[in-house]
């Protein structure tokens, strides 16, 4: 007996080398900003597999923009503390 | 992309079937075939993706029950050609075999309801040469009398992919389904274009 889907991890790298050639035409330093994205995407495989989503890219979609989000809310923390520090 | 059918007998079917399998094909054409009786599909293997097309329209308009007999059902298509519908994707029933004895069982499992019914990959499973060719052709004649039950109330398509490996007992399994068929079409794809080439 064989899988009847694919895992998340498969769904994900199918999605990333179908953004192959949308990756190529960009520049270097966007190249790595879109890596940077799925690298994000990569890191939640394993709630992404739980959700068992019927769109899964939705999934991933919301995983990169969960990190995204992260890094808001840390530079937010580290402003108000450099911002408090800068008035006491 | 699927080019062109012909069909063995020219029927009003076919061409009913012919708008369906187009991946821009409307929904509703394959629920014309009428029971009693049942449509086989027999094509190359590319001819899935336009199944699991025609499977998805269908489910937007009417209730579909799928047996996979070759683990040819990929929700994750389904579900991105119906944009995640919830609705519609409720009304698609899928059930799986692997071996040949568990197509026989769910077939028999499968209530003759009113309902649109596709079997994906027929014959897989009875390609495994591990079971004796006289113990598969037996199963399928019992899986043919329970197609015909079938196709009795619901509209049923059956779709069969030639085997790998070409073998005598799967030439004589074909024919037997074509015998029992209402109406056989075989479906051609054209060959794969070259790639373009890339300028940078």
């Amino acid at each position: 007996m064989g899988r009847t889907l694919p895992t998340a991890t498969i769904i994900l790298q199918q999605e990333e080398a179908s953004f192959a050639r949308f990756r190529r035409a960009l520049r270097r330093s966007d190249q790595l900003a879109l890596d940077d994205l799925f690298t994000s995407a990569r890191q939640h495989l394993a709630a992404a597999q739980y959700a068992s989503h019927a769109l899964p890219f939705e999934v991933f979609l919301l995983s990169m923009l969960l990190e995204e989000h992260k890094q808001v809310m840390r530079l937010r923390e580290q402003m108000e503390q450099l911002l408090a520090k800068r008035q006491g | 992309m699927i080019t062109s059918i012909e069909p063995k007998f020219g029927s009003w079917n076919a061409d009913i079937l012919k708008a369906a399998f187009r991946t821009d094909g409307r929904a509703e054409a394959p629920l014309s075939v009428k029971p009693p009786g049942w449509i086989l599909l027999v094509g190359p293997r590319q001819v899935n993706a336009a199944m699991l097309t025609a499977i998805a329209r269908l489910g937007e308009g009417h209730a579909i029950r799928v047996l996979d007999g070759g683990n040819r059902f990929n929700a994750y298509v389904v579900a991105r050609l119906v944009r995640g519908r919830p609705e519609v994707l409720e009304r698609i029933t899928v059930s799986r075999a692997f071996t040949c004895y568990q197509v026989l069982a769910l077939l028999e499992s499968t209530p003759a309801a009113a309902l649109a019914c596709v079997v994906l990959d027929l014959l897989n499973t009875f390609y495994d040469e591990s079971v004796q060719a006289g113990e598969r052709k037996r199963l399928l004649r019992a899986c043919l009398a329970q197609l015909e039950r079938i196709g009795q109330s619901s509209r049923s398509v059956v779709s069969v992919h030639p085997p790998k490996v070409p073998s005598q007992a799967a030439v004589e399994m074909l024919a037997m389904l074509q015998a029992e068929a209402q109406d056989t079409i075989f479906i051609q794809t054209e060959p794969a274009a070259p790639e373009p080439l890339r300028l940078f």
